[in-house]
Protein backbone atom coordinates (compact mmCIF):
# COMPACT_ATOMS: atom_id res chain seq x y z
CA UNK A 1 0.00 0.00 0.00
CA UNK A 2 2.95 2.32 0.28
CA UNK A 3 3.72 4.72 -2.49
CA UNK A 4 7.10 6.03 -3.46
CA UNK A 5 7.38 9.79 -3.56
CA UNK A 6 8.46 11.23 -6.90
CA UNK A 7 8.98 14.89 -7.60
CA UNK A 8 6.11 16.44 -9.60
CA UNK A 9 8.43 17.22 -12.50
CA UNK A 10 9.66 13.63 -12.72
CA UNK A 11 6.05 12.43 -12.58
CA UNK A 12 4.97 14.66 -15.47
CA UNK A 13 8.05 13.60 -17.46
CA UNK A 14 7.14 9.93 -16.95
CA UNK A 15 3.53 10.55 -17.99
CA UNK A 16 4.61 12.39 -21.15
CA UNK A 17 7.13 9.68 -22.03
CA UNK A 18 4.51 6.96 -21.49
CA UNK A 19 1.98 8.89 -23.59
CA UNK A 20 4.45 9.28 -26.46
CA UNK A 21 5.36 5.59 -26.36
CA UNK A 22 1.75 4.40 -26.21
CA UNK A 23 0.14 6.89 -28.60
CA UNK A 24 2.94 7.50 -31.12
CA UNK A 25 5.87 5.09 -31.02
CA UNK A 26 4.06 1.76 -30.62
CA UNK A 27 1.43 2.50 -33.31
CA UNK A 28 4.22 3.65 -35.65
CA UNK A 29 6.22 0.50 -34.99
CA UNK A 30 3.40 -1.97 -35.56
CA UNK A 31 1.61 -0.07 -38.34
CA UNK A 32 2.30 -2.78 -40.91
CA UNK A 33 1.96 -5.73 -38.57
CA UNK A 34 -1.76 -6.29 -38.02
CA UNK A 35 -1.12 -9.49 -36.08
CA UNK A 36 1.06 -7.73 -33.51
CA UNK A 37 -1.44 -4.89 -33.29
CA UNK A 38 -4.12 -7.47 -32.56
CA UNK A 39 -2.05 -8.92 -29.69
CA UNK A 40 -1.62 -5.43 -28.24
CA UNK A 41 -5.36 -4.79 -28.27
CA UNK A 42 -6.07 -8.14 -26.60
CA UNK A 43 -3.36 -7.39 -24.03
CA UNK A 44 -5.08 -4.15 -23.10
CA UNK A 45 -8.39 -5.99 -22.65
CA UNK A 46 -6.61 -8.51 -20.47
CA UNK A 47 -4.99 -5.81 -18.34
CA UNK A 48 -8.41 -4.38 -17.46
CA UNK A 49 -9.75 -7.88 -16.72
CA UNK A 50 -6.76 -8.65 -14.51
CA UNK A 51 -7.18 -5.40 -12.60
CA UNK A 52 -10.88 -5.94 -12.01
CA UNK A 53 -10.55 -9.53 -10.82
CA UNK A 54 -7.70 -8.50 -8.54
CA UNK A 55 -9.86 -5.78 -7.03
CA UNK A 56 -12.27 -8.48 -5.84
CA UNK A 57 -9.42 -10.75 -4.70
CA UNK A 58 -8.19 -7.96 -2.43
CA UNK A 59 -11.28 -8.54 -0.31
CA UNK A 60 -10.27 -12.19 0.05
CA UNK A 61 -12.86 -13.60 -2.35
CA UNK A 62 -11.99 -15.48 -5.53
CA UNK A 63 -14.66 -15.04 -8.23
CA UNK A 64 -14.94 -17.58 -11.05
CA UNK A 65 -17.53 -15.82 -13.19
CA UNK A 66 -15.70 -12.94 -14.81
CA UNK A 67 -16.17 -14.32 -18.31
CA UNK A 68 -19.92 -14.52 -17.66
CA UNK A 69 -19.97 -10.78 -16.92
CA UNK A 70 -18.06 -10.19 -20.17
CA UNK A 71 -20.69 -12.25 -21.92
CA UNK A 72 -23.52 -10.26 -20.36
CA UNK A 73 -21.89 -7.04 -21.58
CA UNK A 74 -21.15 -8.42 -25.03
CA UNK A 75 -24.63 -9.88 -25.65
CA UNK A 76 -26.40 -6.82 -24.23
CA UNK A 77 -24.56 -4.45 -26.53
CA UNK A 78 -24.86 -6.80 -29.50
CA UNK A 79 -28.63 -7.05 -29.10
CA UNK A 80 -29.09 -3.31 -28.56
CA UNK A 81 -27.02 -2.46 -31.63
CA UNK A 82 -28.20 -5.20 -34.01
CA UNK A 83 -31.84 -5.69 -33.00
CA UNK A 84 -32.77 -2.19 -31.84
CA UNK A 85 -30.19 -0.34 -33.98
CA UNK A 86 -29.02 1.79 -31.10
CA UNK A 87 -25.72 3.59 -31.28
CA UNK A 88 -22.67 1.80 -29.87
CA UNK A 89 -21.98 4.82 -27.68
CA UNK A 90 -25.33 4.31 -25.94
CA UNK A 91 -25.14 0.53 -25.74
CA UNK A 92 -21.56 0.59 -24.37
CA UNK A 93 -22.36 2.26 -21.03
CA UNK A 94 -25.74 0.52 -20.84
CA UNK A 95 -24.07 -2.89 -21.17
CA UNK A 96 -21.67 -1.91 -18.37
CA UNK A 97 -24.67 -0.91 -16.30
CA UNK A 98 -26.29 -4.27 -17.07
CA UNK A 99 -23.14 -6.10 -15.92
CA UNK A 100 -23.15 -4.07 -12.71
CA UNK A 101 -26.83 -4.81 -12.07
CA UNK A 102 -26.32 -8.56 -12.49
CA UNK A 103 -23.18 -8.27 -10.32
CA UNK A 104 -25.23 -6.71 -7.52
CA UNK A 105 -27.90 -9.37 -7.86
CA UNK A 106 -25.41 -12.26 -7.75
CA UNK A 107 -23.14 -10.63 -5.17
CA UNK A 108 -25.96 -10.05 -2.66
CA UNK A 109 -26.41 -13.74 -1.77
CA UNK A 110 -22.99 -15.18 -2.77
CA UNK A 111 -20.71 -12.69 -0.98
CA UNK A 112 -22.09 -13.87 2.37
CA UNK A 113 -20.18 -17.11 1.92
CA UNK A 114 -16.43 -17.39 1.86
CA UNK A 115 -13.48 -19.19 0.35
CA UNK A 116 -14.07 -22.23 -1.82
CA UNK A 117 -17.84 -21.99 -1.33
CA UNK A 118 -17.92 -18.52 -2.87
CA UNK A 119 -15.73 -19.71 -5.73
CA UNK A 120 -18.10 -22.64 -6.36
CA UNK A 121 -21.20 -20.41 -6.24
CA UNK A 122 -19.75 -17.97 -8.79
CA UNK A 123 -18.54 -20.90 -10.91
CA UNK A 124 -22.11 -22.22 -10.97
CA UNK A 125 -23.47 -18.79 -11.91
CA UNK A 126 -20.93 -18.48 -14.74
CA UNK A 127 -21.81 -21.86 -16.18
CA UNK A 128 -25.54 -21.12 -15.90
CA UNK A 129 -25.01 -17.92 -17.90
CA UNK A 130 -23.06 -19.84 -20.55
CA UNK A 131 -25.83 -22.45 -20.80
CA UNK A 132 -28.45 -19.71 -21.12
CA UNK A 133 -26.43 -18.19 -24.00
CA UNK A 134 -26.45 -21.61 -25.68
CA UNK A 135 -30.04 -22.60 -24.94
CA UNK A 136 -31.87 -19.37 -25.74
CA UNK A 137 -31.33 -19.64 -29.48
CA UNK A 138 -33.83 -16.96 -30.57
CA UNK A 139 -32.21 -14.25 -28.50
CA UNK A 140 -28.55 -15.20 -28.22
CA UNK A 141 -28.06 -17.25 -31.38
CA UNK A 142 -27.32 -20.50 -29.54
CA UNK A 143 -24.01 -22.31 -29.88
CA UNK A 144 -23.25 -20.49 -33.15
CA UNK A 145 -23.33 -17.12 -31.44
CA UNK A 146 -23.95 -13.89 -33.29
CA UNK A 147 -21.73 -12.84 -36.17
CA UNK A 148 -21.46 -9.61 -38.11
CA UNK A 149 -21.49 -7.25 -35.15
CA UNK A 150 -20.73 -3.80 -36.51
CA UNK A 151 -17.72 -1.76 -35.44
CA UNK A 152 -18.43 1.18 -33.11
CA UNK A 153 -20.16 4.10 -34.86
CA UNK A 154 -17.79 6.79 -36.02
CA UNK A 155 -17.53 9.88 -33.88
CA UNK A 156 -17.93 12.95 -36.03
CA UNK A 157 -17.42 16.50 -34.95
CA UNK A 158 -19.04 18.70 -37.63
CA UNK A 159 -16.66 20.68 -39.88
CA UNK A 160 -13.62 19.30 -38.02
CA UNK A 161 -13.04 15.58 -38.32
CA UNK A 162 -14.58 12.14 -38.15
CA UNK A 163 -13.05 9.22 -36.28
CA UNK A 164 -14.06 5.85 -37.61
CA UNK A 165 -13.41 2.57 -35.83
CA UNK A 166 -13.36 0.23 -38.79
CA UNK A 167 -9.58 -0.14 -38.90
CA UNK A 168 -7.51 -2.07 -36.38
CA UNK A 169 -5.38 1.00 -35.70
CA UNK A 170 -8.35 3.13 -34.69
CA UNK A 171 -9.52 0.35 -32.40
CA UNK A 172 -6.08 0.31 -30.81
CA UNK A 173 -6.62 3.93 -29.78
CA UNK A 174 -10.11 3.19 -28.49
CA UNK A 175 -8.84 0.28 -26.39
CA UNK A 176 -5.91 2.39 -25.18
CA UNK A 177 -8.12 5.23 -23.99
CA UNK A 178 -10.42 2.73 -22.28
CA UNK A 179 -7.48 1.00 -20.61
CA UNK A 180 -6.02 4.29 -19.32
CA UNK A 181 -9.44 5.25 -17.97
CA UNK A 182 -9.73 1.88 -16.19
CA UNK A 183 -6.19 2.12 -14.79
CA UNK A 184 -7.00 5.53 -13.37
CA UNK A 185 -10.25 4.35 -11.78
CA UNK A 186 -8.73 1.23 -10.21
CA UNK A 187 -5.59 3.06 -9.05
CA UNK A 188 -7.58 5.78 -7.35
CA UNK A 189 -9.99 3.32 -5.77
CA UNK A 190 -7.12 1.14 -4.51
CA UNK A 191 -5.30 4.03 -2.85
CA UNK A 192 -8.27 5.44 -0.96
CA UNK A 193 -10.44 4.50 1.98
CA UNK A 194 -12.31 2.13 -0.33
CA UNK A 195 -9.19 0.20 -1.30
CA UNK A 196 -7.97 0.12 2.29
CA UNK A 197 -11.33 -1.15 3.53
CA UNK A 198 -11.39 -3.87 0.85
CA UNK A 199 -7.89 -5.01 1.70
CA UNK A 200 -8.57 -5.00 5.43
CA UNK A 201 -11.41 -7.49 4.98
CA UNK A 202 -9.09 -10.18 3.70
CA UNK A 203 -6.73 -9.93 6.65
CA UNK A 204 -9.02 -9.55 9.67
CA UNK A 205 -12.70 -9.24 8.86
CA UNK A 206 -13.94 -9.08 12.48
CA UNK A 207 -11.48 -6.30 13.29
CA UNK A 208 -12.66 -4.37 10.22
CA UNK A 209 -16.28 -4.70 11.34
CA UNK A 210 -15.39 -3.46 14.83
CA UNK A 211 -13.69 -0.31 13.53
CA UNK A 212 -16.88 0.54 11.69
CA UNK A 213 -16.27 -0.84 8.19
CA UNK A 214 -19.42 -2.19 6.58
CA UNK A 215 -17.63 -5.22 5.16
CA UNK A 216 -20.60 -6.49 3.15
CA UNK A 217 -20.91 -3.09 1.44
CA UNK A 218 -17.26 -3.10 0.38
CA UNK A 219 -17.39 -6.69 -0.85
CA UNK A 220 -20.43 -5.75 -2.95
CA UNK A 221 -18.68 -2.62 -4.17
CA UNK A 222 -15.60 -4.55 -5.32
CA UNK A 223 -17.65 -7.33 -6.94
CA UNK A 224 -19.92 -4.89 -8.77
CA UNK A 225 -17.01 -2.78 -9.98
CA UNK A 226 -15.40 -5.95 -11.32
CA UNK A 227 -18.67 -6.88 -13.05
CA UNK A 228 -19.02 -3.44 -14.67
CA UNK A 229 -15.50 -3.34 -16.07
CA UNK A 230 -15.64 -6.97 -17.22
CA UNK A 231 -18.89 -6.21 -19.06
CA UNK A 232 -17.32 -3.12 -20.68
CA UNK A 233 -14.38 -5.21 -21.89
CA UNK A 234 -16.89 -7.74 -23.20
CA UNK A 235 -18.59 -5.02 -25.26
CA UNK A 236 -15.32 -3.79 -26.77
CA UNK A 237 -14.23 -7.34 -27.50
CA UNK A 238 -17.52 -8.15 -29.26
CA UNK A 239 -17.41 -5.05 -31.46
CA UNK A 240 -13.73 -5.63 -32.19
CA UNK A 241 -14.02 -9.31 -33.13
CA UNK A 242 -17.45 -8.69 -34.78
CA UNK A 243 -18.58 -11.93 -33.14
CA UNK A 244 -19.96 -13.26 -29.85
CA UNK A 245 -20.29 -16.92 -28.98
CA UNK A 246 -20.98 -18.80 -25.74
CA UNK A 247 -17.68 -20.70 -25.78
CA UNK A 248 -15.78 -17.46 -25.08
CA UNK A 249 -17.56 -16.94 -21.80
CA UNK A 250 -17.01 -20.22 -20.00
CA UNK A 251 -15.13 -21.31 -16.93
CA UNK A 252 -11.75 -21.71 -18.66
CA UNK A 253 -11.63 -18.04 -19.57
CA UNK A 254 -12.62 -16.95 -16.07
CA UNK A 255 -9.71 -18.98 -14.72
CA UNK A 256 -7.38 -17.44 -17.32
CA UNK A 257 -8.23 -13.92 -16.12
CA UNK A 258 -7.72 -15.05 -12.54
CA UNK A 259 -4.31 -16.33 -13.58
CA UNK A 260 -3.20 -12.80 -14.58
CA UNK A 261 -3.65 -11.65 -11.00
CA UNK A 262 -2.15 -14.78 -9.41
CA UNK A 263 0.94 -14.90 -11.63
CA UNK A 264 1.49 -11.15 -11.66
CA UNK A 265 1.01 -10.93 -7.92
CA UNK A 266 -2.02 -9.32 -6.35
CA UNK A 267 -0.42 -7.31 -3.57
CA UNK A 268 1.05 -4.64 -5.83
CA UNK A 269 -1.06 -2.54 -8.18
CA UNK A 270 1.16 -3.39 -11.18
CA UNK A 271 0.91 -7.14 -10.47
CA UNK A 272 -2.11 -8.01 -12.62
CA UNK A 273 -0.84 -5.67 -15.36
CA UNK A 274 2.49 -7.52 -15.56
CA UNK A 275 0.65 -10.85 -15.34
CA UNK A 276 -1.71 -9.93 -18.19
CA UNK A 277 1.12 -8.76 -20.45
CA UNK A 278 3.26 -11.81 -19.67
CA UNK A 279 0.51 -14.37 -20.19
CA UNK A 280 -0.85 -12.77 -23.35
CA UNK A 281 2.52 -12.56 -25.04
CA UNK A 282 3.92 -15.90 -23.84
CA UNK A 283 1.62 -18.21 -25.84
CA UNK A 284 2.05 -15.97 -28.90
CA UNK A 285 5.83 -16.16 -28.74
CA UNK A 286 5.73 -19.89 -28.18
CA UNK A 287 3.45 -20.04 -31.25
CA UNK A 288 1.09 -22.59 -29.81
CA UNK A 289 -2.52 -23.27 -30.65
CA UNK A 290 -5.37 -22.21 -28.42
CA UNK A 291 -5.81 -25.61 -26.81
CA UNK A 292 -2.21 -25.53 -25.57
CA UNK A 293 -2.77 -22.11 -24.05
CA UNK A 294 -4.71 -23.71 -21.21
CA UNK A 295 -1.80 -26.06 -20.55
CA UNK A 296 0.63 -23.14 -20.43
CA UNK A 297 -1.62 -21.28 -17.98
CA UNK A 298 -1.85 -24.39 -15.81
CA UNK A 299 1.90 -24.93 -15.74
CA UNK A 300 2.47 -21.21 -15.12
CA UNK A 301 0.10 -21.29 -12.12
CA UNK A 302 1.83 -24.35 -10.65
CA UNK A 303 5.31 -22.89 -11.07
CA UNK A 304 4.24 -19.54 -9.66
CA UNK A 305 2.56 -21.01 -6.59
CA UNK A 306 5.54 -23.27 -5.93
CA UNK A 307 8.36 -20.80 -6.46
CA UNK A 308 6.84 -17.31 -6.32
CA UNK A 309 3.77 -17.42 -4.06
CA UNK A 310 3.49 -13.63 -4.18
CA UNK A 311 3.57 -13.62 -7.99
CA UNK A 312 6.18 -12.13 -10.31
CA UNK A 313 5.99 -8.63 -8.86
CA UNK A 314 5.95 -9.82 -5.25
CA UNK A 315 8.97 -12.01 -6.01
CA UNK A 316 10.90 -9.12 -7.57
CA UNK A 317 9.94 -6.75 -4.74
CA UNK A 318 11.27 -9.24 -2.19
CA UNK A 319 14.37 -9.88 -4.27
CA UNK A 320 15.41 -6.28 -4.80
CA UNK A 321 16.24 -5.36 -1.19
CA UNK A 322 18.36 -8.50 -0.98
CA UNK A 323 20.28 -7.58 -4.12
CA UNK A 324 20.89 -4.08 -2.87
CA UNK A 325 22.00 -5.42 0.49
CA UNK A 326 19.24 -3.58 2.30
CA UNK A 327 17.24 -4.78 5.25
CA UNK A 328 14.85 -7.39 4.00
CA UNK A 329 11.55 -6.23 5.50
CA UNK A 330 11.74 -4.19 8.61
CA UNK B 1 -28.04 4.56 34.66
CA UNK B 2 -24.62 3.61 33.36
CA UNK B 3 -22.98 4.57 30.10
CA UNK B 4 -23.11 0.96 28.95
CA UNK B 5 -25.70 -1.30 30.56
CA UNK B 6 -26.26 -5.02 30.16
CA UNK B 7 -29.67 -6.25 31.23
CA UNK B 8 -30.05 -10.00 31.81
CA UNK B 9 -28.00 -10.80 28.70
CA UNK B 10 -27.93 -14.47 27.73
CA UNK B 11 -26.07 -16.27 24.94
CA UNK B 12 -26.33 -20.00 24.28
CA UNK B 13 -24.06 -22.07 22.06
CA UNK B 14 -26.05 -25.23 21.56
CA UNK B 15 -26.87 -26.39 25.07
CA UNK B 16 -24.09 -24.38 26.69
CA UNK B 17 -24.92 -21.02 28.22
CA UNK B 18 -21.73 -19.05 27.58
CA UNK B 19 -23.28 -15.95 29.13
CA UNK B 20 -26.20 -16.53 31.46
CA UNK B 21 -28.57 -13.76 32.55
CA UNK B 22 -25.81 -11.26 33.18
CA UNK B 23 -26.43 -7.75 34.54
CA UNK B 24 -23.69 -5.18 34.68
CA UNK B 25 -23.07 -1.51 33.99
CA UNK B 26 -20.13 0.66 33.07
CA UNK B 27 -20.15 4.18 34.52
CA UNK B 28 -18.71 7.12 32.62
CA UNK B 29 -14.97 7.66 33.13
CA UNK B 30 -14.51 4.32 34.83
CA UNK B 31 -12.08 1.46 34.33
CA UNK B 32 -14.05 -1.73 34.90
CA UNK B 33 -12.05 -4.94 35.32
CA UNK B 34 -13.65 -8.11 34.01
CA UNK B 35 -12.06 -11.25 35.42
CA UNK B 36 -12.90 -14.91 35.64
CA UNK B 37 -11.36 -18.30 34.97
CA UNK B 38 -10.71 -19.46 31.40
CA UNK B 39 -13.94 -20.19 29.56
CA UNK B 40 -16.00 -18.08 31.94
CA UNK B 41 -17.54 -16.15 29.04
CA UNK B 42 -15.54 -12.92 29.13
CA UNK B 43 -14.63 -12.80 25.46
CA UNK B 44 -18.14 -13.94 24.49
CA UNK B 45 -19.40 -10.94 26.45
CA UNK B 46 -17.16 -8.63 24.38
CA UNK B 47 -18.39 -10.28 21.19
CA UNK B 48 -21.96 -9.63 22.35
CA UNK B 49 -21.31 -5.98 23.18
CA UNK B 50 -19.46 -5.31 19.92
CA UNK B 51 -22.12 -7.06 17.85
CA UNK B 52 -20.11 -10.02 16.53
CA UNK B 53 -22.77 -12.17 18.25
CA UNK B 54 -26.26 -11.09 19.14
CA UNK B 55 -27.71 -12.20 22.48
CA UNK B 56 -30.45 -14.86 22.70
CA UNK B 57 -32.22 -12.71 25.26
CA UNK B 58 -31.65 -9.54 27.23
CA UNK B 59 -30.66 -6.09 26.05
CA UNK B 60 -27.47 -4.07 25.84
CA UNK B 61 -27.91 -0.30 26.18
CA UNK B 62 -25.34 2.30 25.23
CA UNK B 63 -26.23 5.84 26.29
CA UNK B 64 -29.75 4.53 26.94
CA UNK B 65 -30.13 3.32 23.35
CA UNK B 66 -30.46 -0.38 22.53
CA UNK B 67 -27.43 -1.65 20.60
CA UNK B 68 -27.89 -5.40 20.99
CA UNK B 69 -28.75 -7.07 17.71
CA UNK B 70 -27.20 -4.31 15.61
CA UNK B 71 -24.39 -4.97 13.14
CA UNK B 72 -20.80 -4.49 14.41
CA UNK B 73 -20.08 -1.53 12.11
CA UNK B 74 -23.21 0.23 13.39
CA UNK B 75 -22.15 -0.33 16.98
CA UNK B 76 -18.65 0.94 16.18
CA UNK B 77 -20.17 4.09 14.72
CA UNK B 78 -21.92 5.07 17.98
CA UNK B 79 -18.60 5.14 19.83
CA UNK B 80 -17.72 1.62 20.95
CA UNK B 81 -14.29 0.25 20.11
CA UNK B 82 -12.58 -2.96 21.06
CA UNK B 83 -9.32 -4.84 20.81
CA UNK B 84 -9.07 -8.55 20.22
CA UNK B 85 -7.28 -11.31 22.02
CA UNK B 86 -3.91 -12.42 20.56
CA UNK B 87 -3.53 -9.08 18.77
CA UNK B 88 -5.74 -9.30 15.72
CA UNK B 89 -4.10 -6.86 13.32
CA UNK B 90 -3.63 -6.24 9.60
CA UNK B 91 -0.40 -8.21 9.68
CA UNK B 92 0.75 -7.50 6.12
CA UNK B 93 0.50 -3.72 6.57
CA UNK B 94 2.84 -1.39 8.42
CA UNK B 95 1.93 -0.01 11.84
CA UNK B 96 1.07 3.37 10.32
CA UNK B 97 -1.11 1.77 7.63
CA UNK B 98 -2.93 -0.22 10.32
CA UNK B 99 -3.87 2.97 12.14
CA UNK B 100 -4.83 4.69 8.87
CA UNK B 101 -7.22 1.78 8.10
CA UNK B 102 -8.60 2.31 11.60
CA UNK B 103 -9.51 5.88 10.62
CA UNK B 104 -12.00 4.58 8.05
CA UNK B 105 -15.01 6.22 9.66
CA UNK B 106 -13.21 9.54 10.10
CA UNK B 107 -12.96 9.91 6.31
CA UNK B 108 -16.09 11.51 4.95
CA UNK B 109 -15.33 12.02 1.24
CA UNK B 110 -17.54 10.30 -1.31
CA UNK B 111 -16.80 8.21 -4.37
CA UNK B 112 -16.63 11.25 -6.63
CA UNK B 113 -13.93 12.91 -4.49
CA UNK B 114 -11.95 9.67 -4.50
CA UNK B 115 -12.10 9.27 -8.29
CA UNK B 116 -11.48 12.94 -8.96
CA UNK B 117 -8.79 13.31 -6.26
CA UNK B 118 -10.50 16.51 -5.16
CA UNK B 119 -9.03 19.02 -2.75
CA UNK B 120 -11.11 17.72 0.16
CA UNK B 121 -9.84 14.20 -0.57
CA UNK B 122 -6.20 15.30 -0.31
CA UNK B 123 -6.92 17.36 2.78
CA UNK B 124 -8.59 14.47 4.57
CA UNK B 125 -5.83 12.02 3.64
CA UNK B 126 -3.24 14.41 5.11
CA UNK B 127 -5.29 14.89 8.27
CA UNK B 128 -5.72 11.15 8.73
CA UNK B 129 -2.01 10.54 8.31
CA UNK B 130 -1.21 13.22 10.87
CA UNK B 131 -3.77 11.83 13.30
CA UNK B 132 -2.34 8.31 12.82
CA UNK B 133 1.15 9.64 13.63
CA UNK B 134 -0.23 11.34 16.74
CA UNK B 135 -1.82 8.12 17.94
CA UNK B 136 1.40 6.15 17.47
CA UNK B 137 3.21 8.87 19.43
CA UNK B 138 0.56 8.66 22.16
CA UNK B 139 1.37 4.95 22.49
CA UNK B 140 5.15 5.56 22.40
CA UNK B 141 5.65 3.56 19.23
CA UNK B 142 6.42 6.23 16.65
CA UNK B 143 9.74 4.48 15.88
CA UNK B 144 7.89 1.40 14.66
CA UNK B 145 5.57 3.19 12.22
CA UNK B 146 7.09 1.59 9.12
CA UNK B 147 7.40 -1.89 10.62
CA UNK B 148 5.06 -4.55 9.31
CA UNK B 149 2.56 -5.47 12.01
CA UNK B 150 3.55 -9.15 11.91
CA UNK B 151 7.17 -8.23 12.70
CA UNK B 152 6.34 -6.08 15.73
CA UNK B 153 7.35 -7.33 19.19
CA UNK B 154 4.32 -8.72 21.03
CA UNK B 155 4.02 -5.77 23.40
CA UNK B 156 3.89 -3.38 20.48
CA UNK B 157 1.30 -5.52 18.71
CA UNK B 158 -0.94 -4.99 21.74
CA UNK B 159 -0.28 -1.25 21.55
CA UNK B 160 -1.01 -1.15 17.84
CA UNK B 161 -4.33 -2.91 18.45
CA UNK B 162 -5.15 -0.15 20.93
CA UNK B 163 -4.09 2.55 18.46
CA UNK B 164 -6.42 1.08 15.81
CA UNK B 165 -9.30 1.02 18.31
CA UNK B 166 -8.60 4.59 19.43
CA UNK B 167 -8.47 5.90 15.86
CA UNK B 168 -12.25 5.56 15.75
CA UNK B 169 -12.49 8.17 18.56
CA UNK B 170 -14.46 5.88 20.89
CA UNK B 171 -16.38 6.73 24.06
CA UNK B 172 -16.00 3.21 25.42
CA UNK B 173 -13.02 0.95 24.80
CA UNK B 174 -13.21 -2.80 25.39
CA UNK B 175 -9.74 -4.30 25.89
CA UNK B 176 -9.30 -8.06 25.65
CA UNK B 177 -6.17 -9.13 27.56
CA UNK B 178 -3.85 -6.26 26.62
CA UNK B 179 -1.25 -7.52 29.11
CA UNK B 180 -1.01 -11.07 27.76
CA UNK B 181 2.56 -12.31 27.40
CA UNK B 182 4.21 -9.16 28.70
CA UNK B 183 7.28 -8.86 30.89
CA UNK B 184 6.88 -6.76 34.10
CA UNK B 185 8.41 -3.60 32.62
CA UNK B 186 6.04 -3.74 29.66
CA UNK B 187 3.12 -4.30 32.02
CA UNK B 188 3.98 -1.15 33.95
CA UNK B 189 4.21 0.87 30.73
CA UNK B 190 0.92 -0.55 29.50
CA UNK B 191 -0.75 0.34 32.79
CA UNK B 192 0.37 3.92 32.20
CA UNK B 193 -1.15 3.80 28.71
CA UNK B 194 -4.50 2.51 30.01
CA UNK B 195 -4.56 5.29 32.63
CA UNK B 196 -3.81 7.90 29.95
CA UNK B 197 -6.61 6.55 27.78
CA UNK B 198 -9.02 6.99 30.70
CA UNK B 199 -7.71 10.50 31.35
CA UNK B 200 -8.44 11.37 27.71
CA UNK B 201 -12.12 10.73 28.48
CA UNK B 202 -12.57 7.14 27.35
CA UNK B 203 -14.29 4.64 29.64
CA UNK B 204 -12.65 1.22 29.64
CA UNK B 205 -13.69 -2.38 30.22
CA UNK B 206 -10.63 -4.52 30.73
CA UNK B 207 -10.47 -8.31 30.49
CA UNK B 208 -7.27 -9.46 32.12
CA UNK B 209 -5.67 -12.41 33.84
CA UNK B 210 -2.74 -10.39 35.17
CA UNK B 211 -4.14 -9.77 38.67
CA UNK B 212 -1.51 -7.21 39.52
CA UNK B 213 -2.51 -5.08 36.54
CA UNK B 214 -6.24 -5.53 37.00
CA UNK B 215 -6.21 -4.77 40.72
CA UNK B 216 -3.98 -1.76 40.18
CA UNK B 217 -6.01 -0.24 37.36
CA UNK B 218 -9.67 -0.99 37.95
CA UNK B 219 -12.08 1.23 39.82
CA UNK B 220 -14.46 -1.69 40.05
CA UNK B 221 -14.19 -5.35 39.20
CA UNK B 222 -16.80 -7.80 37.96
CA UNK B 223 -16.01 -11.49 38.34
CA UNK B 224 -17.82 -13.96 36.11
CA UNK B 225 -17.79 -17.73 36.13
CA UNK B 226 -19.81 -20.13 33.95
CA UNK B 227 -21.37 -17.08 32.29
CA UNK B 228 -22.83 -15.76 35.55
CA UNK B 229 -21.78 -12.85 37.68
CA UNK B 230 -19.99 -14.20 40.72
CA UNK B 231 -19.02 -11.00 42.47
CA UNK B 232 -18.77 -7.26 41.93
CA UNK B 233 -16.99 -4.57 43.88
CA UNK B 234 -13.83 -2.56 44.41
CA UNK B 235 -10.55 -4.49 44.08
CA UNK B 236 -10.08 -4.99 47.86
CA UNK B 237 -13.52 -6.56 48.22
CA UNK B 238 -12.85 -8.92 45.35
CA UNK B 239 -9.50 -10.02 46.74
CA UNK B 240 -11.18 -11.12 49.99
CA UNK B 241 -14.31 -12.62 48.46
CA UNK B 242 -14.59 -16.32 49.29
CA UNK B 243 -16.62 -17.19 46.18
CA UNK B 244 -13.93 -15.71 43.96
CA UNK B 245 -11.12 -17.51 45.73
CA UNK B 246 -13.12 -20.71 45.40
CA UNK B 247 -13.68 -20.21 41.65
CA UNK B 248 -10.00 -19.67 41.01
CA UNK B 249 -8.43 -22.11 43.47
CA UNK B 250 -11.19 -24.62 44.17
CA UNK B 251 -12.96 -25.34 47.44
CA UNK B 252 -10.89 -26.47 50.40
CA UNK B 253 -12.74 -29.78 50.82
CA UNK B 254 -12.04 -30.62 47.11
CA UNK B 255 -8.54 -31.48 48.15
CA UNK B 256 -9.52 -33.71 51.03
Amino acid sequence: MSKKALSPVAKIAIYIAAAIILFVLIPAAVKDQPYFLHILIITMFHIVLGLSVNFVMRTGQVPLCQAAFMGIGAYTSTLLVMKLHWSFWVSFPLAGFMGGAVGLLIGWPTLRIKGIHFAMATFAFGEIMRLIFIAWVDLFGGANGVAGIPAPDPISIPFLFTIGFKSKMSFYYLALVFMIFSLLVFYRLTYSKIGRACQSIEEAEDLSKCIGINTMYYKMFAFTTCAIFSALVGVLDAHYMHFVGPQQYGFVNSVAYLTFAIIGGGALFVGPIIGAIFLTFLPEFLRVTESWEVVIYGVAIMLTILFMPKGITGFLADLRPKLLGLKQEV
Amino acid sequence: MGLLTLESVTKHFGGLAAVNCLNMALEEGEILGLVGPNGAGKTTLFNLISGIYSPNSGTILFKNKVISGKKPHKIASVGLARTFQISTLYKKCTALENVIIGHHRQIRVGLWDILWRSRSFNKEEREVERSAHDLLTFLNMEDFKNTLAKNLPLGYQHRLAIAIALSNKPIVLLMDEPFAGMVPEETIEMMGIVRRIRESGVSVILIEHDMHAVMGLSDRIVVINYGRKLAEGIPEEIQNNNDVIEAYLGRQDDFV
